[in-house]
């Protein structure tokens, strides 16, 4: 049985990527972490709209640009096992890596960037930011951004609001041909399986029940390595010639080890007969 | 005529350049006494110094036409940049001009100090000869450390490549996109520390730079790291290092740059074997000085003729070869800004800011600037200028900041202002015409189509027939000419707005027979 490869792969970024989400790291750094982590939770859960909490959590947390800058060192240091070493290797294979995010587009880019995918590929949500802010005046401008900025106001977009990674994702793979596969852990990605061709739910770093529930693919393993697998197929992982050998031998024994959970039968009968194919006894 | 002091010595080849303009007398008179200089600055507009000559607030009080402040290179630490802003004089560098000097001197201090160059020159010329005792390292495939990845950074990169060597870089500010281009990686400051075999310092001083070597960073090093300084003493816990040099945590440094220049002799580092020294001579080359006092020259007199302020530290904007575009959004936010002062019913206490359209969402700074200075100019007897008025605004007590969804004005590139006093506010906004003509679109509710130049009525009156006949005929009396009315009114017989052109001032006696006028509201006559 041949699993035919899915040539586009999305990811979300916050607790897909990384272990940490960005607001709640600037809410935290502000001193209004709690308050702020419940509204976050509440909105992954699906239990509220992001579109409702969106801008409020930004207004409460007031940051600079230096600060949301300074979200991208958080961001590689708390990068999941094996994140740039899999997206490497997706596009060492010829893959289209993407990165669909509701978090704050400077960081999650230069997060992305650092993992290795395109910047055309990144999309997260843009800042307005004060230049008035403070002592503009005695500040050498570089260019047109400042650290010491203060948080105006979020670009409205799809990204902001719960229903709207499923837009982003059609408008990337318009005029595109392969599959798409999209790897994320909140209810935000749940809800934009529509407009791929299939979604592997990661718990990974933090499951959530109605993703860990109607995901088609669950995966709970702390490293991204089997989405290597889901993403390529088994057969290629066949091969002996890869770039990164140990990264496929730790993706194999994951996946032996059951570390996708199928939800969908036919999918996980598919799946398995190809496995068997290429890794059966 | 200006009149340029050059009061530090300055490259011949600026010099030449100076004296060769028409419109500028520049005198030399460099090594003068604080004393000496209280005599003569108050002549001139504008100074070129180095580092020599300190002009502190006393100097700059003096130097009543003073506009402009040329340094002859990169650090102003000789120029009290706080007190000129205030007084709206210009101080300008010149931090290019030395890049690829910097570099190629943090290049040979991290050679010297791998090679025992400075050791094994001495013994050789005391007449010694032992090959034996002087073992350096290779730079070749060992690891540098780049702290701070600015211009010069990104030379030394270039150069430490091409030695065969990875590189790294610590800044929180650049981009990995910057970083992935000169194939450096962009790492933490920890992983920095950890890793690299070689640590060479490029960041600008500030507080999260100062002592950013110190005992705690030392520790997390790797043994028998290198440590190269080129860019300023303030980044080192000196006593920290000399100690990290004595246990041989630190194999060597080069240092070009020391904590108090020229350093004390009881400077820690000074007198340590494995350490070489420079005296701050990183910019010291011929072509740096030569390039140096051409571009101060250039941009002092751009400056003077008010054609670019590049490289100005103080205008709290970014100005260069786009200024010819901003200039014409400028002018007509000084407009707004004159506007709400003359129509503001008490003072000002805070404005806000909003501009929408691509073509000038990033010009928020100048216009701010703008915007102030228009206000300000309206009623301080001193001189204002986009230096000075974000500083005199804060004096008085006028606050800025930046907004958005103030005005639903609905054109391309729109500039709004809404202004608050105690209990009220107006929102003012403009676009230009042609990319070069202000127009007043929205005052309030009102929209409108008015031209802020020249001689202008601005007038309230409740919309019934007869009050443009009654205006008319009272300027005519006067003999003052109407160039162009123009009307906002939101509904027929509501209140209208507005703003009538005027070729001439009309006299008092015409504005009181307006005044008596029953439909006219309020009235204001101004000169923008």
């Amino acid at each position: 049985m041949r699993w035919s490869r899915y040539l586009h792969v999305f990811f979300d970024c916050d607790s897909t990527l990384t272990t940490v989400e960005g607001i709640d790291v600037l809410a935290t750094n502000a001193g209004l972490g709690e308050r702020v982590k419940e509204l976050t939770q509440a909105a992954m859960d699906g239990l509220i709209d992001l579109d409702e909490i969106y801008g409020e959590r930004l207004q409460a947390i007031n940051a600079t640009r230096g600060e949301i800058r300074a979200l991208r060192e958080v961001y590689k240091r708390h990068a999941v096992e094996d994140a740039a070493a899999v997206v490497s290797m997706l596009m060492k294979l010829g893959h289209q890596v993407y990165i669909i995010s509701g978090g704050l587009y400077e960081p999650v880019r230069e997060f992305g960037v650092s993992l290795g995918v395109p910047v055309a590929h990144i999309r997260a949500v843009g800042v307005d930011y004060d230049k008035l802010a403070g002592e503009w005046w005695r500040r050498r401008e570089t260019g047109i951004d400042h650290k010491d900025d203060r948080y105006l106001d979020y670009r409205k977009g799809s990204l902001a609001v719960s229903d709207g990674k499923a837009d982003i994702i059609g408008q990337l793979l318009s005029g595109c041909s392969g599959r798409s596969l999209l790897v994320g852990d909140g209810t935000s990605d749940l809800r934009a399986a529509r407009a791929v061709d299939l979604f592997l739910g990661y718990g990974g770093v933090v499951v959530r029940a109605a993703v860990e529930r109607d995901a088609p693919v669950f995966m709970r393993c702390p490293s991204l390595a089997p989405v290597l697998v889901l993403a390529a197929g088994p057969a290629m992982l066949c091969k002996h010639d890869h770039a990164n050998p140990e990264l496929v031998r730790k993706a194999v024994e994951l996946v032996t080890s059951g570390a996708l959970e199928f939800r969908d039968e036919p999918l996980r009968t598919k799946f398995e007969r190809a496995w068997a194919a290429n890794h059966g006894p | 005529m200006f009149r340029v002091l050059i009061a530090d010595k300055l490259g011949k080849a600026g010099l030449d350049r100076i004296q060769s303009a028409q419109d500028v007398r520049a005198d030399v008179r460099t090594g003068q006494s604080k004393a000496e200089l209280l005599k003569i600055i108050g002549d001139y507009d504008a100074i070129i110094v180095r580092s020599a000559t300190k002009l502190d607030a006393d100097l700059l009080a003096a130097a009543k036409q003073l506009k402009v402040v040329g340094r002859a290179g990169v650090g102003v630490d000789n120029v009290d940049v706080r007190a000129a802003t205030a007084r709206g004089v210009i101080v300008m560098n010149t931090p290019e001009a030395n890049a690829i000097a910097a570099a190629e001197q943090a290049m040979a201090l991290m050679l010297a100090a791998s090679r025992y160059t400075v050791q094994s020159h001495s013994l050789v010329k005391e007449g010694k000869w032992d090959r034996s005792a002087f073992t350096g390292i290779q730079l070749y495939r060992k690891k540098l450390g780049l702290i701070g990845f600015g211009r010069i950074a990104r030379l030394v990169a270039t150069r430490a490549q091409a030695f065969g060597m990875e590189v790294v870089a610590f800044d929180p500010y650049v981009s990995e996109e910057v970083g992935q281009e000169v194939g450096v990686t962009l790492v933490d400051l920890n992983e920095l520390f950890e890793q690299a075999d070689y640590i060479s310092l490029h960041a600008s001083q500030s507080p999260e730079t100062e002592r950013i070597i110190n005992a705690d960073t030392l520790s997390r090093a790797k043994d028998g790291v290198i440590l190269v300084n080129s860019a300023r003493g303030a980044l080192v816990d000196e006593a920290a290092l000399a100690g990290a040099l004595k246990s041989g945590k630190v194999r060597a440094v080069g240092t070009d740059v020391y904590s108090k220049e020229p350093p004390t002799p009881d400077n820690p580092l000074i007198g340590l074997p494995n350490v070489v020294h420079t005296p701050h001579i990183g910019a010291s080359t011929v072509e740096a000085q030569r390039d140096v006092s051409i571009k101060i020259v250039d941009q002092v007199l751009d400056a003077l003729r008010g054609d670019d302020f590049r490289n100005s530290i103080n205008v709290p904007f970014q100005v260069g070869p786009d200024y010819a575009t901003v200039l014409p959004y400028m002018t007509l936010a000084e407009k707004i800004g004159a506007l709400h002062f003359h129509m503001a019913p008490a003072p000002i206490r805070r404005v806000e800011v909003e501009l929408r359209g691509e073509a000038i969402e990033d010009m928020t700074r100048p216009v701010a600037a703008a915007l102030l200075k228009g206000l300000l100019e309206s009623f301080l007897a001193d001189v204002v200028n986009y230096v000075n008025a974000p500083v005199l605004a804060e004096e008085h007590g006028i606050a800025i900041s930046q907004s958005k969804g103030l005005s639903a004005a609905d054109y391309a590139n729109v500039i709004s202002c809404r202004a608050h006093w105690n209990d009220g506010n107006r929102v003012i906004a403009g676009v230009l015409f042609g990319g070069r003509q202000p127009r007043i679109v929205q005052v309030s509710h009102h929209h409108l189509d008015a031209d802020p130049t020249g001689p202008l009525l601005i007038m309230l009156n409740k919309d019934v027939p007869g009050v443009i006949g009654q205006v008319g005929t009272i300027l005519g009396a006067y003999e003052v000419n109407i160039g162009e009315w123009r009307m906002g009114r939101n509904r027929p017989g509501e209140e209208a707005l507005s703003f009538i052109n005027l070729d001439s001032e009309p006299p008092a006696a015409a504005l009181d027979a307006l005044n008596k006028v029953p439909a006219i509201t309020k009235l204001k006559f101004l000169h923008l």
